[in-house]
């Protein structure tokens, strides 16, 4: 009867800590990670990696005007993009674009922005840091948190 | 007050209609207290449902005993009535209580639609447009019936949709289980076949 009643007390009163509204957590920190260097990725090719942690699929980009690195999901649905020169050359005047398999999803190679179908946000733009023998480094986010499907 | 219980009613096929009750009472609970974090707007509904789940304190456990309940007062509710129609006990004196059982099946049915809806992601955006879609569809009534549901646009429609499921469904259900349970008492448990 005691034991049934303490059983029973307990966990209600574990479940009540639910009004209480959580705190944030600090700011999220990411790990710099070295991509690859500047010459194993050819003018107007891309490169698929991870981060900022495995399973996680990241794009570089070398464009014209230097090199550039994203999110890899779209922000639609989370399909993973790929920098596609075939699919959706021409839109907007620019040959080259990040694309969506599943839903036609683009957004421009420079910014991340969205140029057409359904995602609703940009692609979270990913920090670079190029040293003196030209290796590439990960380091953070400039824009477009939260990721897709990471709090 | 005294009480017989007649021992055919023993049978565990005549608990199904106290189980769907003791389902509803759980889903009352549980939801006044996701109605604590959950925002009705398109624009912040499916982060606070996010925010619930991940964030709050046994959020995930609170919400999944709210989405099994409501799975399971479906399921309880429909096998109520099969057990009611196969042994015959909404025979004569007890067509209203029947009545009134539909009129619950009803009830807890669009409490379960207008609770999809609520997640407002990607799905319940377009579960909400096959609902307006079928109400439009109803002859002579229909348009009316799809503004009070639609109002201007999407965000009334939320709105209306967190009225229905937090305050007129369960409002209603309260009224006719009342005067389901006091028809039990009334009538007597149906006797067996």
């Amino acid at each position: 009867m005691l034991l049934g009643a303490v059983g029973l007390v307990i966990p209600l009163l574990k479940i009540s800590e639910f009004v209480f509204v959580p705190q944030q957590t600090g700011p999220v920190t990411y790990p710099r990670l070295r991509i690859a260097n500047t010459n194993s990725v050819p003018a107007n090719g891309s490169l698929l990696f991870e981060y900022p942690h495995k399973d996680r699929p990241a794009i570089l980009i070398h464009l014209p005007q230097g090199f550039v690195a994203y999110d890899a999901i779209c922000t639609h649905l989370g399909c993973q993009i790929h920098y596609d020169q075939t699919v959706a050359a021409g839109w907007e005047n620019n040959p080259y674009q990040n694309f969506c398999p599943c839903h036609g999803g683009v957004f421009d190679p420079k910014n991340g922005n969205v140029l057409g179908g359904p995602p609703p946000r940009p692609l979270p733009k990913i920090k670079l840091d190029i040293d003196n023998q030209g290796d590439i480094y990960a380091d953070g986010y400039e824009s477009g948190l939260p990721l897709y499907g990471e709090a | 007050m005294d009480t017989k219980i007649t021992v055919h009613a023993l049978n565990p096929m005549y608990c199904l209609g106290g189980l769907t009750f003791l389902f509803f009472v759980l889903l009352v609970t549980t939801g006044i207290m996701l109605a604590i974090y959950y925002k009705p707007t398109p624009d912040t509904a499916y982060d606070s449902v996010q925010f619930i789940t991940l964030n709050v304190r046994y959020g995930w456990l609170i919400r999944g005993i709210h989405f099994y309940s409501a799975n399971g007062m479906i399921i309880t509710s429909i096998l109520h009535m099969l057990r009611v129609y196969f042994t015959g006990a909404y025979k004569k004196p007890r067509e209203l209580n029947w009545l009134v059982g539909v009129g619950l099946g009803a009830l807890t049915l669009m409490a379960g639609f207008t609770g999809y809806v609520l997640r407002w992601d990607q799905e319940a955006v377009g579960a909400a447009g096959v609902g307006l879609g079928l109400a439009d569809s109803i002859p002579q009534v229909g348009g009316t019936i799809t503004y009070l549901i639609w109002g201007s646009n999407y965000t009334d429609t939320l709105s209306r949709f967190f009225a229905c499921h937090l305050l007129l469904i369960p409002g209603m259900l309260l009224i006719l289980m009342a005067f389901h349970f006091w028809m039990i008492r009334r009538h007597e448990i149906a006797k067996p076949l």
